[in-house]
């Protein structure tokens, strides 16, 4: 799994979205359960019957929930493209990419395809000239 | 000799490669399963509308897969085509999703 420079940024990059989208909605929840009292600066021109902010709590501002489900589709977008590879299961097909190249086996291309074992035949002996080899290595030897 | 048996024996297939790409998509599968725990612990989802996230972010990513990493053509390197990549290991990527949502809920509202 080769993971190409694009499919690394993206993941940096939305990684850092979704701790900022974390960071954002932890103090956010900070925010809305510390300030209950509603904010007592005099305004002349607002009217008194409505208050501040809705201290509910439980609902998110809309920025951070955007930001959150685009960072997670972005972060997925950017694993799921970083060169995961799936090899086809018919055999027909794996060994004829095999054989022209296409498909990959342990990383580099097998020569002669899957059935190249069949095809390799070993040539006669040369009795002769191993056995002069062999009297010219204990000869060596002593 | 019945219908199945015989689509085997003239399209034969590769063990090893169903299991390694069934492996892989499982592995998918759980990975992007707790990152979708993370985002609905964040979102602060509750319930039915968690389940039904997960739902939706698994339908999300099994189209990403096919898209990116099968090329369009999910029958190629799966048996069941489509029905296999979206099927693949709900029971490990529902725990997932849970161990992280719950984690990111208890974190982010304190």
């Amino acid at each position: 799994m080769a993971r190409s420079l694009p499919s690394k940024l993206l993941i940096a990059f939305s990684s850092l979205l979704l701790a900022h989208a974390c960071y954002s909605a932890h103090e956010h929840s900070l925010l809305s359960t510390t300030a209950t009292t509603p904010p007592t600066t005099p305004s002349s021109s607002s009217s008194p019957s409505t208050p501040g902010t809705p201290t509910t709590g439980s609902s998110l501002p809309l920025d951070i929930t955007l930001e959150t489900l685009i960072s997670v589709s972005l972060l997925l977008v950017g694993i799921i493209s970083s060169g995961w590879e799936l090899k086809p299961i018919s055999l027909r097909n794996y060994a004829g990419g095999v054989e022209s190249g296409r498909v990959l086996v342990d990383g580099q291309v097998k020569r002669g395809g899957l059935f190249g074992g069949l095809e390799e035949r070993p040539g006669f002996l040369d009795v002769r000239k191993q056995r002069k080899e062999f009297t010219e290595w204990m000869k060596v030897q002593g | 000799m019945n219908a199945e048996e015989r689509d085997l024996f003239l399209n034969p297939i590769v063990p090893e490669n169903l299991i390694a790409n069934s492996k892989t998509i499982s592995d998918l599968h759980s990975l992007s399963s707790s990152l979708l725990g993370i985002a609905a612990g964040i979102l602060g989802l509750e319930s039915y509308t968690g389940f039904l996230f997960y739902l939706l972010g698994t339908l999300f990513v099994s189209t990403l897969i096919v898209t990116f990493v099968m090329g369009g053509k999910p029958e190629v390197y799966s048996r069941g085509g489509w029905k296999d990549v979206i099927a693949a290991d709900v029971t490990g990527g529902v725990m997932g999703f849970v161990l992280t949502w719950t984690l990111f809920f208890g974190l982010v509202r304190v």
